[in-house]
């Protein structure tokens, strides 16, 4: 007994500190961990438009336009090159707080050849999530069996961080508070590279998904048709856009027309003339738009997501949305220095 | 049902996992699990399909060769039990022996050559070690100083005992047996001082012996491009990595023996407070050590039969230590210069004590033995320079490369060029100092440090471990991008 008691006192001490060691040293990134992080801060039910998939989703649908313009509570729960395994457990885990009127699901991963990742990808991915099933199933489905635990006991990734800990890892927030209070995802980057719209002769043949990433797209589709929720499943424009890129987008709608939902190819000539991107202008790399793009491309796509009766939430009295409002506040201040 | 594939991958692949990693541990903490609920005379059987899962997940083929081998040596064992004849009994023995001694000989080929294709996975895990261990075995069965172990299967739950198939140590069989077969009760103070030992082993590994090999990869690994003190430093850098590797690994192999209330012999007792090289090798790699002296030295007539052949025995026996590390003529020479080192200093013995007297010099004083230890130190670089090195051409060009002066580099910066930042010389510094002081306390004492820590009171022993773990979580050399997973006894 006496020892018993010794070894359950000797864990608190040393758990007590680890949490203090784990808040401090694991990985801060706002391209995964600290999307989902501040995800988990949402009030419950109020986020209405659920966006979902890859970098592409917080470098191009942009949150702050959609509410300061539209009134649209929309989340960017998205993660670098993140793949629709992941995504489905974002999802799942996103469902268990939230009921969002719409999911909007980017397809850009739709063209993941692998099955397993490399580490970086499976850290920023997972390890924002809250410690569930989940978390670890996602964590499991990412890589092989004989490297499970290196994810699963967190501090064998970030331990080495100890020469790279700066203020944003001991201050709230990011050390930035008008940039990361109440935030949605939404990542704008004022950096451009100049390109030139890819020029792809457009057809409707499909191409193939891998098998691992077809499971889990479809899982994600019929997760949210069981919910009742509809998806708008969207391919961003992007510079980097080949036939093999457009073959696979069109595969990805063929399956989501299979369940019943909407999807769109942006980048075609007449979308991108119509939302006016300058290619020249509107991408800070390759695959990413810079914030100029994100406006163009949002307030676009925005009048469709208003279709499925997402409502305008700025005129709401009853609090439950002062986050989105917050944030653009801060976005106002910042913008004002 | 992918899925379902690879959770079952999961549990073959802590096995092979390497002993630092969250895999290994997690397959202990089963082990231990099943290891306990067991009922006592049942435990034993925890270890025989451990080892049976280990040796196969690690080596699919090689499993076979463990097997042959140790059923020899068994089936030899019982055998010599029951025959009468002295005749039939040589011959039973020297056929076993000769036999497994050419297998491992044969292995041990088997891993240097690089094409050696399809026959390399033939090579079973740890055969080094426990290969020692059987013919021991076979020798004290056959002088009649152990009883064999009649039942086959707790006979390979010993002999293939998983924590030492790594890195060892080389067992007696007749003296660990018995601990290994028969179960333990849950020891509190032993299951803790178990874990105790192992942080400690991960300690020197991970933070000390990693760093170190980073300035050894640096200068090894492009000799042509430094010459006189960086190569001094590289190869004192060598002889605290392989140190702390190899000691580090031992205490993470006994810890885990522990767990299970084993105690397995030490194989390390401060071999940087030897005096002489002969000294040494008593403290240094003891287990083989042990081995050699009691299974080839001795049996050659050590000591017993005058100088000359005195000399010619302890050649033999380091030459045979040198080919039991890598097979090679460098790992050879390296023997050799053991060797020679014990034949010089028997020889100047007496040169050496008359000096002393004509010079007045006091033996016992601190700054004699100091001086002791570091001839002794130096003694063993000019070997280590050899075990570093790929082969002899390699290792005699660095010795051409080392004669120069060039005291200024510890002065102007350019020790930056060794692989390591200024914050991990830092962090090794601090290490080494930590490990220097734990080390001192241990000479200085009777009981072992663990044992001291015990007696402390309760707030000061929680500080004192919750801090060592939290070290090593932190500045412990593992991961994604890391080596740590190979130790440098493994190879052998």
């Amino acid at each position: 007994m006496k020892n018993a008691l010794k070894t359950v006192g000797f864990l608190a001490v040393f758990l007590t500190i680890f949490t203090f060691y784990d808040r401090v040293m694991k990985f801060k990134n706002y391209d995964g961990i600290y999307g989902i992080q501040s995800f988990y801060k949402e009030k419950k039910n109020t986020v209405d438009v659920l966006c979902l998939g890859s970098s592409k989703v917080f470098t191009g649908l942009n949150t702050d336009i959609l509410w300061e313009e539209y009134g649209i509570a929309a989340f960017d729960l998205a993660g670098s090159i993140q793949p629709m395994w992941n995504t489905y457990y974002f999802l799942k885990e996103a469902l268990k707080t939230q009921n969002p009127d719409l999911v909007v699901l980017e397809s850009y991963r739709c063209e993941e050849d692998v099955d397993w990742l490399d580490d970086y990808r499976i850290r920023v991915n997972t390890m924002g999530m809250k410690w569930s099933p989940n978390k670890l199933l996602s964590m499991m489905t990412s890589e092989q069996s004989k490297f499970w635990l290196n994810f699963m006991f967190e501090f064998v990734q970030y331990h080495g961080r100890y020469d790279r800990l700066s203020s944003d890892d001991f201050l709230p927030y990011l050390g930035n508070e008008k940039a990361y209070r109440n935030w949605k995802g939404f990542m704008n980057s004022n950096n451009f590279t100049p390109a030139e719209q890819p020029a792809v002769e457009r057809d409707s043949v499909c191409g193939k998904m891998s098998s691992k990433t077809e499971f889990y797209y479809r899982r994600i589709l019929e997760l949210c048709r069981k919910r009742g929720i509809p998806v708008i499943v969207m391919n961003i424009p992007l510079v980097k856009y080949d036939t093999n890129s457009m073959h696979v987008f069109n595969e990805a709608g063929r399956v989501a027309g299979e369940y019943g939902f909407e999807s769109h190819d942006f980048n075609s000539k007449e979308h991108c003339d119509m939302m006016g991107i300058d290619f020249a202008t509107d991408f800070s790399d390759t695959v990413h738009m810079n914030l100029a793009g994100s406006v163009k491309f949002t307030r676009y796509v925005a009048p469709m997501i208003q279709k499925y009766g997402v409502e305008d939430r700025r005129s709401d009295a009853s609090g439950k949305w002062d986050s989105w409002k917050q944030r653009a506040e801060l976005k106002a201040l910042a913008e004002a220095e | 049902m992918d899925f379902f594939v690879n959770f079952c991958k999961f549990f073959l692949h802590i096995f092979t996992a390497g002993i630092t990693t969250p895999n290994y541990f997690f397959m202990l903490g089963l082990l231990c699990f099943f290891y306990y609920i067991l009922p006592l005379k049942f435990r034993w059987i925890v270890f025989f399909l451990a080892n049976l899962v280990f040796a196969f997940s690690v080596s699919k083929f090689g499993i076979f060769v463990m097997v042959f081998m140790m059923a020899s040596v068994w089936l030899a064992s019982v055998v010599l039990e029951k025959v009468q004849s002295k005749q039939v009994k040589k011959i039973i023995f020297a056929t076993t022996v000769c036999l497994d001694a050419l297998i491992l000989i044969a292995m041990k080929d088997m891993q240097l050559l690089k094409n050696a294709g399809f026959l390399a996975k033939f090579v079973p895990i740890g055969i080094s070690y426990w290969c020692l261990s059987l013919l021991a075995y076979l020798a004290d069965c056959h002088r009649g100083l152990c009883t064999p172990e009649r039942n086959p299967a707790k006979f390979f739950a010993c002999a293939a005992f998983f924590p030492i198939a790594v890195s060892g140590p080389v067992i007696k069989m007749k003296e660990t047996c018995a601990q290994i077969v028969e179960g333990h009760r849950f020891d509190y103070d032993n299951f803790c001082s178990g874990l105790q030992r192992i942080l400690w082993g991960l300690f020197k590994k991970l933070v000390i012996a990693e760093r170190a090999a980073i300035v050894v990869n640096t200068v090894y690994g492009d000799v042509d491009s430094f010459h006189g003190f960086y190569i001094w430093i590289a190869t004192a850098f060598f002889f605290i990595q392989l140190f702390c590797d190899f000691s580090g690994c031992i205490d993470i192999i006994l810890g885990s023996a522990q767990l299970f209330g084993i105690n397995l012999p030490e194989n390390f007792s401060l071999p940087f407070t030897s005096k002489s090289i002969a000294e040494f090798w008593r403290r240094w790699h003891i287990t083989l050590g042990g081995w050699l002296r009691d299974y080839i030295y001795i049996p050659l007539g050590g000591n017993r039969k005058g100088n000359l052949r005195k000399y010619l025995n302890l050649l033999i026996t380091f030459m045979v230590s040198g080919f039991w590390h890598g097979g090679t003529l460098v790992f050879v020479v390296w023997g050799i210069c053991h060797a020679v080192y014990q034949i010089a200093g028997s020889l100047t013995l007496g040169a050496r004590k008359r000096l002393c007297e004509t010079l007045h010099i006091n033996r016992e004083t601190f700054g004699f033995k100091f001086y002791q230890c570091s001839v002794v130190f130096f003694l063993n670089l000019v070997a280590w320079v050899f075990f570093k090195s790929p082969d002899v051409k390699s290792a005699l060009k660095t010795f051409v490369l080392s004669v120069d002066f060039n005291p200024w580099i510890f002065f102007d910066g350019s020790l930056g060029k060794l692989g390591l930042s200024a914050a991990e010389f830092m962090i090794f510094f601090v290490a080494m100092v930590i490990f220097l002081v734990v080390s001192y306390i241990k000479s200085i004492s009777p009981r072992s440090v663990r044992s001291l820590v015990a007696g402390q009171n309760l707030p000061f022993r929680w500080a004192l471990w919750i801090s060592l773990m939290f070290i090593v979580m932190t500045f412990g050399k593992y991961g994604p991008g890391e080596e740590s997973l190979s130790f440098i006894y493994m190879k052998f």
